[in-house]
């Protein structure tokens, strides 16, 4: 890996940070790391991973038996010579994935630091996309009835900066559901490999065929709930009106009871949902609590998960 | 007729208080706004609260329901409601509770009865309804009023600490008379009778209200004197009788102790079965004035104390007083068969008062406790009788009179008849105080009355003009007046006295007397014009001593009640008309309930706390 020229030389000088998303230690952090997903599931292009299907590189990795219609050009002759039978050469063969970052950016990400931990989230993911020479693009959700933010895909440590950017420029605010977000980046999305989708998951609406869209899409899904301690442990100490920060509905609440235990108890569904959908869709559920640090994270459950390697 | 009632409408004003509790209610609902990242968790849990709620439409607003419901409880025990009892409401209710000996039996708790019934009274009391005004009177010998008809309990409890046993027997006539007496100033129309059962069965009156015999049900097994007397059979010689009964559950030996003070007489141990009664005797010599007590002791349960013991004071032995004069030498040939008897003639006269005397009314006589005037017509009975010349025979005599008991008249004749005026017949003698003892064809022979305590007897004919000087009748006559005098001087047969009030007793005229109760208190009390001491309640046991000047008497007082030793219990009174049945359970009355209404309340404000103030249970990991 190339070492980052962008970085401060001189000793005597402080420091400079690259992001504000992201510190140095952090960045170095990612930079080592990489993405690990379930399954193989790759594009046609030249990329650092490896295809399941055979390749055309020169690096040989097996020999089969020949079957009509196979390309006579792999087949080994100095083998024929020998054994008198044709055995096909194979090769390995390397292929990028595309990593699609999806970033709930409506309004209700922006309490408790849920939306800078995704965005932290998010550029750590990138970064080992872009480290590992996969095909990035980020998408960015906001409001309901405008295009999505979008980070066209691209390649390379070139683009780290461009990615970097722009995940601190994206702000919070409006009211787009995840799953109608989702719908939205499928229709310009094309490409095998990871759907990265970063949200509270607190909508009416339904993930479920969403999850389906991305599966059939050919894209892992990897389902990552950040939620505040507000929201895993409300407190409520007197009867208040809620006021719901997207759509501006109230909810009259009255403290007492067996209200908590009901919340608790359809927290939980919601959980166990997005994990059952997530695990038959071949893809991946973690929930995170929004005051939990990245390097935390990235040292705990991303890479005891497997998530990262 | 059952029902609610109320007590206090007025207290439905308090339900006003509903408008204030809306009004706040609806102002706590403008809550403490708060924005949250999203309303879809929220909503979603509030919709299953609501799904999962029996009462989806009240659930909304469910506090506010339980506060109403919390306040309309409280606000109906403030209106004091009561359910109605079927038997009609007592309004004025006297109370009459037994106090009588058998109350104080012990139980197996240690409490007398009275103390168990005390508590039913006590109930009764504290649960009376407005409106109603209870009246306690104790019943014993008599009937006490210890409080006038009213509802305040303080006083009525304060007045229901005051009963106490009394050691006398039942009587409900008194205390019945007094609820009747009541019943003219008040409506009455119940009255409601607390007892352990151990009263007469048959009550002699007629009751102008309805009883509740209220029998509280007790067990006992008890020993007790009922009877206590005794005979002088010589000069200086006395047999005294006891009668011992036993309860039906009683078993077991006892002892018998008979002692002057602490000095021991006589004893004997006996054993009794259950329901039995025996009589014992003891004789002993003494002529001097003193008082014997009968104890009773046993090792077994004894449960009334009561009639363990019993006292009887004996008199000085001394010679009768006779006072006969010469003319009469047939009654004073037969006195002078009697020993000792001090006979004094008219010209030998040493005493003023007599215990016997035997005269005519041609001369002044001594005063005499019993007096015979041998011939002569009262003044009283001049208009009434008169005398003729005829010559009679005594054909009728009362023969039960203590003068002519085992005395034969018929063969005595007597010249000289005596005739009742016209229209005149024995009824008018009784109206005056005579009492005809014996009847000639024409009119009357023997009469007697009865003044200042002496009884006199008249021989309305001459009885020198008769031959009555020589039949055996006049000795037998002249034995029958030295035995009524000598029990008129209570020199041959004394009687332990039951409790109650003391005999009237003749003491010096217009005189201050004192009287010492067994339990050492002192009461002074003084004699009328013509030296009656009377109306000295009696109601303990023991000895009471009367001191005067110079004279000092000593009268013992016992229960001496067969009905209260044997501690029976009656299943129903009868009264002349009517059969009044016991019943174990307290009257019904109005039940109030407001107390429970009251607990619905309370439980409602902790249900309310319960689902609207409880912290949760469970905390999200």
């Amino acid at each position: 890996m190339a070492p980052d020229m962008s970085a401060g030389t001189e000793a005597s000088q402080p420091t400079r940070q690259l992001s504000s998303l992201l510190s140095n230690e952090e960045l170095a952090r990612v930079e080592r790391m990489r993405l690990n997903p379930l399954r193989r599931l790759t594009n046609r292009s030249k990329g650092e991973h490896l295809s399941g299907k055979g390749g055309r590189s020169t690096d040989l990795a097996d020999y089969r038996n020949y079957v009509d219609g196979d390309d006579v050009r792999f087949i080994d002759w100095n083998i024929f010579a020998r054994l008198n039978r044709p055995f096909l050469k194979q090769f390995q063969h390397e292929e990028e994935m595309h990593v699609v970052i999806l970033l709930d950016a409506s309004a209700s990400m922006a309490f408790e630091g849920k939306f800078d931990l995704a965005r932290q989230l998010a550029a750590s993911f990138g970064i080992m996309g872009l480290m590992n020479v996969e095909c990035i693009s980020i998408y960015s959700a906001t409001e309901q009835h405008k295009a999505l933010q979008e980070l066209p895909p691209c390649r390379g440590r070139v683009a780290r900066g461009r990615m970097l950017s722009y995940l601190q420029s994206l702000e919070t605010g409006g009211a787009m559901a995840i799953e109608q977000a989702v719908e939205k980046v499928l229709r310009k999305h094309s490409g095998r490999g990871v759907a990265i989708v970063l949200s509270d998951y607190l909508s009416l609406g339904d993930f479920q065929r969403s999850a389906n869209l991305l599966f059939s899409a050919g894209l892992e899904p990897w389902i990552i709930q950040i939620l505040s301690p507000a929201e895993l442990n409300p407190e409520l100490n007197d009867d208040l009106r809620l006021i719901d920060a997207e759509t501006g509905q109230m909810v009259d609440v009255t403290v007492g009871g067996d209200l908590l235990d009901v919340y608790y108890d359809h927290l939980d569904g919601l959980t166990e949902s997005l994990r059952q959908m997530a695990r038959q869709r071949a893809g991946r559920y973690l929930q995170i609590d929004s005051s939990t640090t990245l390097s935390s994270l990235l040292t705990g459950p991303l890479r005891k998960g497997g998530w990262v390697r | 007729m059952n029902g609610i009632g109320f007590h206090l409408i007025s207290g439905g004003l308090f339900a006003l208080l509903l408008i204030p509790l809306i009004i706040s209610y609806f102002l706590k609902l403008r809550r403490p706004r708060q924005t949250v990242s999203s309303l879809a968790l929220w909503q979603s849990v509030l919709q299953d609260q609501r799904v999962n709620s029996p009462f989806q439409r009240f659930k909304k607003h469910l506090l506010l329901l339980l506060q109403i419901l919390m306040l309309l409880f409280f606000v109906v025990s403030l209106m004091q409601p009561y359910w109605q009892s079927p038997a009609d409401r007592a309004d004025y209710l006297p109370i009459l509770i037994d106090q009588s000996a058998s109350m104080g039996t012990l139980t197996s708790d240690g409490k007398r009865r009275l103390d168990h019934l005390k508590e039913d009274a006590k109930a009764l009391i504290t649960g009376m309804q407005p409106g109603q005004r209870f009246c306690l009177i104790g019943v014993g010998e008599t009937a006490t009023k210890l409080s006038d008809f009213t509802d305040d309990q303080t006083e009525l409890l304060a007045a229901l600490e005051q009963i106490d046993v009394v050691p006398v027997a039942s009587n409900l006539v008194d205390g019945l008379r007094m609820a009747q007496a009541l019943s003219k100033t008040v409506a009455v129309r119940n009255v409601l009778l607390l007892t352990d059962g151990n009263v007469p069965e048959r009550v002699d009156f007629d009751l102008p209200f309805e009883v509740k015999y209220q029998r509280s049900q007790f067990r006992g097994k008890n020993l007790g004197i009922t009877e206590l007397n005794a005979r002088r059979v010589a000069f200086d010689r006395w047999s005294l009788f006891c009668r011992i009964d036993a309860s039906p559950d009683w078993s077991g030996r006892a002892q018998m102790r008979l002692g002057n003070k602490d000095v021991e007489v006589a004893s004997e141990t006996l054993d009794l079965l259950g329901g039995s009664s025996e009589r014992f005797q003891f004789d002993f010599n003494t002529t001097e004035e003193i008082s014997l007590s009968l104890q009773l002791t046993s090792k077994e349960e004894d449960q009334l104390q009561a009639d363990n013991l019993a006292t009887i004071a004996l008199p000085a032995s001394r010679k009768l007083t006779a006072y006969c004069p010469m003319s009469l030498s047939s009654f004073r040939h037969a006195l002078m068969q009697f020993d000792d008897l001090e006979l004094n003639s008219d010209d030998r006269a040493t005493l003023t008062e007599y215990d016997l005397v035997i005269g005519t009314d041609k001369q002044p006589l001594p005063a005499g406790r019993v007096e015979l005037i041998a011939g002569g017509i009262p003044e009283l009975l001049e208009d009434l009788v008169s005398a003729t010349d005829q010559t009679v025979e005594i054909v009728d005599w009362n023969r039960t009179s203590s003068l002519l008991r085992h005395v034969q008249l018929n063969e005595v004749v007597i010249d000289g008849d005596l005739k009742f005026a016209a229209g005149t017949t024995s009824t008018q003698l009784e109206e005056i105080g005579y009492r005809v003892l014996a009847l000639s064809r024409g009119g009357p022979l023997i009469v007697s009355d009865e003044r200042n305590q002496n009884r006199r007897y008249h021989f309305l004919f001459d009885v020198n003009r008769s031959t009555l000087p020589y039949r055996v009748a006049l000795p037998v006559m002249v034995t029958n007046l030295i035995e009524e005098a000598y029990q008129s001087a209570d020199l041959s047969e004394v009687r332990s006295l039951a409790c109650g009030v003391l005999p009237e007793l003749k003491m010096k005229p217009t005189s201050a007397y004192s009287v010492t109760r067994p339990d050492g208190s002192t009461r002074v009390v003084t004699t009328d014009s013509q030296g009656r001491l009377s109306g000295v309640l009696a109601n303990q046991i023991g000895t009471y001593t009367i001191t005067g000047d110079d004279e000092q008497r000593e009268i013992g007082v016992s229960l001496l009640s067969p009905l209260e030793t044997s501690l029976a219990s009656v299943e129903q009174l009868l009264f002349r008309e009517l059969k009044v049945e016991a019943s174990q359970e307290l009257i019904e009355s109005d039940r109030p309930m407001w107390r429970w209404l009251a607990w619905i309340g309370f439980v409602v404000l902790l249900l309310e706390w319960w689902v609207f103030q409880r912290p949760s249970s469970r905390s999200s990991s």
